[in-house]
């Protein structure tokens, strides 16, 4: 029997580098900042850290657009930076995931300033998706921007050249060997700098089919493709699976010649994938054998505050994964979704993270989500955020996720920075800085470090688990890992119940732990208890 | 032999921070000098001899009170010249020593050994904690953009070496660029240098440039003026030096000045070189190079135009928006001078001067192969590239196996093998002969583009080759690397030796000399003794010797051994024992052995 590897079980801890913590003064966070605090993330009990793009970028897209993926932002450190983090970061026993960006690289990239000067079908432009349009003033296809507005813009030459993102953020050309090889040193290059592994942005979106024809419905592709636009699920599944340029067969060649990549190494580098996918069965295909080890669990940054629909969630994704013999992931949010508080209530929040660190598989936390951090209201004046510019202000975009942490003091910034932060820090978060929140049990982030705690001493590699609640009406759901019961309340009212346990933790800071026959689970609020 | 091993231990002054008060006093100032004598030197009195306005005069030293290895002894002395130049008398019973730059000598000397102090403004700091990476154009990172190939070029594949020594060496050209040393500078931080010496980046018809058809704009084959100031914006903002290279001696045949001299018999660029009708493309070439005329500086125009005038080339590349950090002057040795003329002061003086007006934070370093201290007076390059001094000792050292060469740094016989006695001879004599100042302000170098590979003159032995690596970076002076020196490009001839890196297959490169640098270049930054410590060796033989780089605040013990043995070492003598391993084996006390299989190095902090 092998013993189930690290990540399996593992809680990653997502960094966001500009708003994490800023050690040199110029109101944005550096590689450093995260070296000095990377304590603060280890008596969290993370196992992992997964950092969001430090690469040279001309930043318009928060870092996702990438000039040169081999190098560090000035802004952020250099190499030397990034190797001390991930030594610091190893001697901490924290692993740590990069990110890398495979398809698009930033308009800044010397490939495609080449590309864009080159002539036609010249192999700087076969390295991106470069197509005449249907006429002078007609892009090649009717797609849309993920961003809001057409999928194309025009050279000088007349050729339109492809952006499922920003027009700043050309995709790029899987099927150019130039391409290939350059990633497969991207992949190696961070490898034998340390690192432990990668977080693959859109994994599922770097092979387009059928890029010279018209979709037939590109403003329902558009919308369902918007986490922030409510929709039918069965509709927006129909159009999910539609997309020509998302989860084509093609792309699982791809990860087939990573994981070669990272077997050659000789200690383990894992890879988990962003690759939301319709049917959610698909998402499997990623986590074969002899392609990535992990795949996000997108669906539960969408899933509403309910017990059916939890329920009906991480049902499925257990069985899914379980069907590969894969191990689940559970993110509640992330850098490019509204902060969870916002999006479910803050008592939802403290109680969705608590029943998710419970479940078998490994778990994601967005910097600040410990605690418990809103999305903070920025005025239109103070965005940066390309899908506000492009949508013209009809998408809010995803600044109010991305506010720098608040570290200490009562004043605004916080301790983030000794300057202006790049995005301002509302005042009214004094409460909620990491110093106001250390040591007070009532505190969000207390209740993630203990149950982070309980999880690693209780949980971890227990393979039993069982519902012991399903959706009955009642508004409970729970479920059992060995000797530890989990127990959700969706309703708003509290729920009286019988108990032979013991208390061990509860979201609602209220309820202390210990021994009750009887125990009163508050409305909208999780408990674990420790049962014969 | 000029002196013993065994005497090593012996009264010591040099013109570091601990013997000197001030190494930049201005006129009419005061500077306490110190002599160290270790306990039981038999002097009992010592006078310092120096020269006021020519004239010789000696002042008595002041006893210390003496520790338990050592007594030091101290003097003020009145700074009246802007070279004052000093050696000590040690009064024995009955007889005397000199100890002068050399060491010290039981018998009279002459004064070309004696310590010298310039009374001149400090030179740059920050070449204290430099340490140079020098990029070869061409050849070190090649961008994605398409140029224009010129009709001169030869078009290499990037991987390919380069064929060398034939019709096409000057016009093989690879198309290295600005935007493609931007992509690398990572490599550059990783590594930890700090500095970048460029060699020419002015257009040209060669691919090592050292033929300016203008010194005015950068060549648009590597980004033109727009590219290099991307590139320096980029690098600064790094908090990377830059260093251009500069012929001042001669320029291209496609020069401007030379074009429109050619064409026009009265145009007011004729008096910019010497023309000679018993010559026959009819003016003086860089050896005879009809494609290098020779610049004459007779000319005041050109004097203006090369360095004195407001907007020279001398000043321009050194401001916004070029904004480099100094110059490394081309064969500066043969700059102004030719037959009976003379002019070589007078230009490093003025390029000087001119640095000094818009940027007295610049560095100004003169190829000067064979170095001659009345070009280092202080007052015109603050140093020279010290091959004499430094590189080719070493070689002569450590070289193994290296049969390739049939020319050791121009000479016509093969690298030879010199002991550790002759090596540090050399390096002593060396230093001697110039102000502290100019000797402390040199590049050090292992190899450079004019040169083999030190991993080839070594024999690709990797422990010879850090061997090496721990003296360029522990050793007194600027330490500049040829770019692809620590990742093992290997060239067995200057021309061989500009080979381009292998971005590609980064598995080729050899990584673990890489660290080695990696470790040194560290060491160098982060040490107060081996960026300004003076030097005293303490221990040479034929295989290892042993030196203390010490300042005010650190003392650090350095040891080489080239080849395998049990090398004992006494540290009681000079009062120290070990506090920390810095790099290689680990010891500790004041008295250890050192027991290897092959060459080493280890660097160790003292207490």
């Amino acid at each position: 029997m092998n013993a189930s590897p690290w990540w399996s079980e593992a809680l990653f801890y997502q960094i966001y580098p500009r708003s994490f913590f800023d050690s040199n003064g110029d109101g944005e966070g550096d590689l450093r900042g995260i070296t000095e605090h990377l304590d603060y993330i280890r008596m969290l009990g993370a196992d992992a850290i997964w950092l969001s793009p430090f690469y040279p970028s001309p930043n318009k897209d928060g870092g996702y657009d990438v000039s040169n993926p081999r190098d560090v932002d000035p802004r952020h450190g250099n190499l030397k930076d990034a190797e001390a983090l991930i030594f610091r970061a190893h001697d901490l026993n924290l692993k740590v995931l990069v990110d890398i960006i495979p398809n698009h690289f930033s308009s800044d990239h010397q490939w495609f300033k080449a590309a864009a000067v080159a002539s036609r079908g010249s192999s700087e432009r076969l390295r991106f998706h470069f197509y005449d349009g249907k006429d002078g003033n007609t892009p090649p296809n009717n797609w849309i921007s993920l961003f809001g507005g057409p999928a194309w813009t025009q050279v000088a030459d007349g050729q339109w050249y492809l952006h499922l993102f920003d027009s700043s953020q050309p995709d790029l050309n899987w099927e150019s060997l130039d391409v290939r090889a350059d990633f497969e040193r991207t992949i190696r290059f961070w490898i034998d700098l340390g690192v432990d592994g990668f977080r693959i942005d859109v994994a599922h979106g770097l092979v387009k089919e059928n890029i010279l024809q018209d979709h037939f419905d590109p403003d329902g592709l558009s919308r369902a493709l918007r986490l922030d636009v409510q929709m039918d699920v069965a509709e927006r599944n129909a159009l999910l699976a539609s997309a020509p340029f998302f989860d084509r067969d093609g792309v699982h060649e791809i990860y087939r010649e990573w994981r070669r990549i990272f077997d050659s190494y000789d200690r383990e580098i894992v890879a988990v994938a962003e690759a939301w996918v319709q049917p959610p069965e698909r998402a499997t295909l990623y986590v074969r054998h002899d392609e990535l080890q992990q795949v996000f669990n997108l669906d539960l940054l969408v899933t509403p505050f309910d017990d059916k629909a939890l329920f009906a969630c991480i049902e499925r994704t257990l069985q899914l994964m379980g069907s590969v013999g894969a191990s689940p992931t559970w993110a509640l949010s992330n850098h490019d979704t509204p902060r969870l508080a916002s999006r479910v209530g803050d008592a939802q929040a403290r109680a969705l993270a608590l029943f998710t660190f419970g479940l078998p598989g490994s778990c994601y936390v967005y910097q600040g989500q410990e605690l418990g951090l809103p999305d903070a209201q920025l005025a239109d004046s103070e965005r940066q955020d390309p899908a506000f510019f492009r949508s013209h202000g009809s998408q809010k975009g995803r600044d109010g996720a991305r506010v720098p942490l608040p570290w200490s003091g009562e004043k605004t910034p916080f301790g983030f920075s000794s300057e202006k932060p790049w995005l301002p820090i509302p005042q009214e978060w004094a409460p909620l800085t990491v110093e106001r929140q250390s040591g007070d049990a009532t505190s969000s982030l207390e209740m993630y470090r203990s149950a982070i705690e309980i999880r690693r001493n209780r949980l971890q590699n227990h393979s039993d688990f069982e519902w012991t609640r399903k959706p009955d009406g009642s508004g409970l759901i729970s479920y059992r890992r060995g000797s530890t019961e989990v127990i959700l309340n969706t309703a708003p009212d509290p729920i009286r119940m019988a108990s032979e346990g013991h208390l061990l933790i509860s979201s609602n800071p209220t309820l202390r732990p210990g021994n009750t026959a009887q125990i009163e689970i508050g409305g909208e609020s999780c408990i674990w208890l420790e049962i014969p | 032999m000029r002196y013993q091993v065994q005497k090593l231990l012996s009264p010591h002054h040099d013109g570091s921070e601990l013997f000197v008060s001030n190494s930049a006093p201005l006129l009419g100032e005061k500077v306490r000098l110190r002599v160290r004598v270790p306990k039981g030197d038999k002097a009992q009195k010592i006078w310092v001899r120096l020269f006021h306005d020519g004239e010789p005069r000696s002042f008595e030293l002041k006893k210390g009170r003496p520790n338990s290895v050592e007594r030091w002894w101290s003097v003020e002395i009145a700074i009246l010249n802007p070279v004052t130049s000093y050696r000590f008398l040690l009064v024995d019973k009955g007889t005397y020593r000199w100890l002068n730059g050399e060491g010290v000598f039981e018998r009279d000397v002459v004064d070309r050994e004696d310590f010298q102090i310039i009374a001149r403004p400090k030179y740059p700091e920050w070449i204290k904690d430099a340490v140079f990476y020098q990029i070869f154009p061409d050849r070190f990172a090649k961008s994605e953009i398409k140029r224009d190939i010129p009709t001169w070029a030869v078009p290499r594949a990037w991987n390919a070496l380069p064929t060398g020594r034939g019709a096409n060496t000057g016009t093989e050209l690879y198309g290295g660029d600005f935007p493609g040393i931007a992509e690398h500078l990572g490599h550059l931080e990783l590594l930890g240098v700090n500095a970048i010496y460029f060699t020419p980046f002015f257009p040209s018809r060669t691919n090592h440039r050292y033929d300016a058809s203008s010194f005015e704009h950068a060549d648009p084959l590597l980004g033109g003026d727009e590219g290099f100031i991307e590139f320096s914006t980029a690098a600064k903002r790094r908090g990377f030096r830059i260093m251009g290279d500069l012929t001042t001696n001669h320029c291209g045949l496609g020069h401007e000045w030379m074009q429109i001299s050619l064409k026009n018999p009265d145009a007011k660029e004729r008096d910019f070189f010497y023309w000679d009708k018993s010559i026959r493309h009819g003016y003086v070439g860089w050896w005879g190079v009809p494609e290098l005329p020779k610049l004459n500086y007779q000319s005041p125009l050109l004097r203006e135009k090369m360095y004195s005038g407001p907007d020279s080339v001398v000043k321009k590349w050194l401001k916004p928006p070029f904004s480099t950090d100094g110059w490394r002057i081309d064969v500066g040795n043969m700059t102004g001078r030719l037959g009976v003329q003379d002019l070589n002061q007078e230009v490093a003086r003025g390029v000087r001067r001119a640095m000094d007006e818009v940027n007295p934070n610049a560095w100004l370093v003169a190829e000067n192969a064979d170095h001659s201290p009345s070009d280092l007076d202080g007052f015109g390059w603050h140093g020279t590239m010290n091959y004499v001094g430094f590189t080719r000792p070493i070689w002569g050292w450590l070289s193994k196996s290296a049969k390739f060469s049939d020319n050791f740094m121009g000479l016509p016989t093969p690298i030879p093998t010199f002991s550790g006695v002759a090596m540090v001879e050399m390096m002593r004599s060396f230093a001697a002969g110039i102000p502290w100042r100019s000797f402390t302000a040199s590049m050090l170098l292992l190899d450079s583009h004019d040169t083999a590979r030190f991993r080839n003159v070594v024999g690709r032995d990797r422990a010879r080759h850090i061997a090496g690596v721990t003296m360029l970076l522990t050793y007194p002076g600027v330490p500049s690397i040829f770019a692809g020196d620590e990742i093992g490009v290997e060239g067995e001839w200057g021309e061989d030796a500009r080979r381009t890196i292998d971005w590609d297959h980064p598995k080729k490169w050899d990584k673990e000399l890489f660290e080695e640098f990696r470790k040194l270049i560290e060491l160098r930054k982060k040490s107060d003794a081996l960026s300004k410590g003076g030097i005293r060796w303490i221990d040479v033989k034929e295989d290892s010797v042993a030196y203390l780089r010490e300042s005010a605040k650190e003392s650090v013990l350095v040891f080489i051994a080239r080849s395998s043995g049990r090398y004992q070492m006494n540290l009681k003598p000079y009062g120290y024992s070990i506090k920390e391993t810095l790099y290689g084996p680990a010891a500790k006390s004041s008295q250890f052995t050192i027991t290897s299989k092959g060459p080493i190095s280890g660097i160790w902090r003292l207490k």
